[in-house]
């Protein structure tokens, strides 16, 4: 690759790095009130106990599940997205992995709080460590997603070193310099350092797969592995991995399409990386829709005495708007908007993404609340509205993870320069490699 | 489009088996019918029919048949096998003495959880002799009380026979605990730590090995490098 084209790259995915436009500043500080009111209401649920939230003692589940279930999804779809685009050597993922792995950060930092709010009094947190049951799933659930964070965390630091050598070198002498410097590890790009990175990267991503699979599939186990109706089935562990996938895909072109408006980028993040995000939204939406007609149609068809009154109250009840919309608003529509050819594709397939978002908020409200508020004995339902504190805290959360990344890509390239210089001038590969060349040592 | 349409007829499917003939949507209440009457505890003794009488512990409040219903009388006796318990056998005589056939009735035994409740343990339809019968292994030795219940029939109203037998055998009891599943839960802690050990030293040597790696080969740059 020519120096020309080097310091194209150089300059369009840095130039943000340590400045601060107005547009920046007015997003930093609408996000920050609204995180700050977030955080004011919890600050009150907190001195006032839960009782200020709408849940109760039929429906203990409310808001902050279902937002701790969606927001650890993104993250998986942002991780996800990134480990199988690095292992099938994806040429076109470049400019991509950097977004996804930062946006799965930002949301799994969200989303591993929301069990702390849930819990009404912080401090009793401790007692998941203290009194610790290895047979309990919120001890399950406690080591996966620590353990997933701290890959999570690796994973972006991994690709990040080659980025911050060249920020560092990019930089005058300055205690940031000296920061990056230290990231750095001292990186110079030599042929035995590409290969320890490589090696490293490959190591991550194969065990990302994994590990982002077992959160989720522990999140599923926390509701499967109870008796209630419409929770207790046994392929809720692969639905709420295709559901994670499925939002997490749409969070990340959401994000992409973003950042790509507002730093420039639309020279490296083309319509064709829209299409084959949007490939890859089908393919997880199919998959999501077969894992729940074949759901709906065992439990359906069986109607035992348990599922009937969930199945009855999401179908033809009080939650059949929401459960309609989600299925045609939330997953059929954007399906098709996004598979149909013609124009304004970014645009649909943002669209679509959306709408995606939003319907997959809605089926984790509709696998929480309706299982909950159904009486397990023969009389009344259990009701559940959230109070102002649930959806301020709601909005605060949401608003932290743009917040995340505005300030992320302020201090760290928005694409990873290094992985656009290596896969510049590589064939694209005729099919998907399992093991990418690098897994071996090899040079790319 | 094709597997939406797909889709869409198995979203049908399965609210056709929902809303299908047959299929209710409500819950269906599996508790038992509660005593047809009760009377003073005194009076139980007077009132059983059929097999030897016994009175109730005074707690409990006595099982009255109606007197102008069916006579339901329970008999119970050892089965072949051991292991099966006991044979509890009813008879339904209508008023005039004649046997009710086809009728379904229900056998409880009586136990004590939080007070006297009546625990269903089978049912069956009465033959043309007006006989029914179900083997009954019991939970604990000791004395049982069965109550067995006849729904009511055209214009027989419904009626209730009681039985007690004293249990010589008992059903073992469930254990949790069993040895093999027992030696195997207790492997699943550590098999978990070491699953965890194992991760958690993968992310640190793809981290340290990458830190020191980096780090020892700073050498001599790439040929790439140079050329740049």
């Amino acid at each position: 690759m020519d120096a020309r084209t080097h310091d194209s790259y150089v300059e369009r995915a840095m130039w943000p790095i340590g400045r601060g436009d107005r547009k920046f500043w007015f997003s930093v500080v609408v996000l920050s009130a609204l995180v700050a009111a977030g955080l004011y209401a919890y600050v009150y649920q907190v001195q006032r106990g839960l009782w200020v939230t709408g849940l109760n003692q039929k429906v203990s589940w409310g808001f902050y599940i279902i937002n701790c279930v969606f927001f650890i999804g993104i993250s998986y779809g942002g991780a996800m997205t990134s480990a199988i685009l690095r292992l099938t050597n994806a040429k076109w993922r470049a400019p991509l992995t950097r977004i996804a792995e930062a946006t799965a950060v930002a949301a799994l930092l969200v989303g591993a709080i929301y069990p702390i709010i849930d819990l009404g009094r912080p401090d009793r947190f401790l007692y998941v460590i203290q009194y610790a049951q290895v047979g309990s799933p919120i001890v399950w659930d406690l080591v996966a997603i620590s353990t997933y964070m701290l890959a999570s965390l690796v994973f972006l630091y991994l690709p990040l070193i080659p980025d911050l050598a060249t920020t560092r070198d990019t930089m005058r002498p300055s205690f940031l310099r000296r920061i990056y410097g230290a990231l750095a590890l001292g990186w110079r790009g030599t042929i035995g350092q590409e290969r320890t990175l490589q090696r490293g990267i490959a190591v991550m991503a194969v065990l990302i797969i994994p590990l982002a699979v077992s959160v989720h599939s522990v999140l599923a186990w926390l509701f499967a592995v109870t008796v209630r109706g419409g929770w207790h089935s046994t392929i809720f562990a692969p639905l709420f991995v295709l559901a994670a996938m499925l939002s997490g895909v749409a969070a990340v072109i959401i994000v992409v399409a973003v950042f790509r408006k507002v730093y420039g980028l639309q020279q490296f993040i083309t319509r064709k990386h829209f299409r084959y995000l949007s490939y890859l939204l089908i393919a997880l939406g199919m998959g999501y829709l077969y894992f729940m007609v074949s759901e709906y149609l065992t439990e359906g068809y069986v109607l035992d005495a348990d599922t009937t009154p969930v199945l009855e109250a999401i179908f033809i009840g009080a939650y059949a708007p929401a459960f309609w919309s989600f299925t045609i608003g939330g997953l059929l529509f954007p399906l098709a908007l996004a598979a149909l050819p013609g124009r304004f594709l970014i645009g649909r397939v943002c669209f679509a993404s959306g709408l995606v978002i939003a319907g997959m908020w809605l089926k984790r409200f509709l696998i929480v609340v309706p299982g909950m508020a159904e009486p397990m004995m023969p009389w009344d339902w259990g009701r559940y509205a959230p109070t102002w504190v649930e959806v301020t805290i709601t909005v605060g959360t949401a608003a932290a993870i743009p917040l995340i990344l505005i300030l992320f890509f302020r201090f760290f390239p928005v694409m990873s320069v290094h992985e656009m210089e290596e896969v510049e001038g590589a064939p694209e590969p005729r099919h998907a490699a399992l093991v990418p060349s690098y897994a071996s040592g090899g040079d790319e | 489009m094709r597997r939406i349409v797909i889709a869409l007829a198995a979203v049908s499917l399965a609210a056709i088996g929902l809303l299908g003939p047959g299929r209710s949507l409500l819950p269906v209440s599996t508790q038992p019918a509660r005593a047809l009457a009760t009377a003073a505890p005194d009076a139980a003794a007077a009132t059983h029919a059929g097999h030897d009488a016994v009175s109730t512990p005074a707690a409990r409040p006595a099982i009255v048949p109606p007197a102008d219903g069916a006579r339901v009388i329970v008999t119970t006796r050892s089965a072949t096998k051991v292991e099966q318990g006991y044979v509890i056998e009813t008879r339904i005589v209508s008023p005039d003495g004649k046997p009710v056939n086809e009728a379904l009735v229900r056998f409880y035994d009586l136990v004590d959880f939080f007070g006297p409740r009546e625990e269903l343990i089978g049912s069956a339809r009465t033959d043309g002799q007006g006989n029914a019968a179900i083997t009954y292994l019991p939970a604990s030795l000791g004395q049982s009380e069965i109550v067995v219940r006849f729904a009511g029939q055209g214009s027989l109203v419904p009626s209730v026979g009681t039985a007690t037998f004293e249990a010589t055998v008992a059903a073992p009891p469930y254990r949790s605990d069993q040895p093999g599943l027992l030696s195997f839960t207790r492997l699943v802690p550590y098999a978990a730590g070491a699953i965890l050990l194992a991760v958690w030293g993968l992310i640190a040597f793809a981290l340290f090995a990458t830190a020191r790696g980096i780090a020892v080969r700073a050498g001599p740059k790439t040929a790439k490098e140079d050329a740049a």
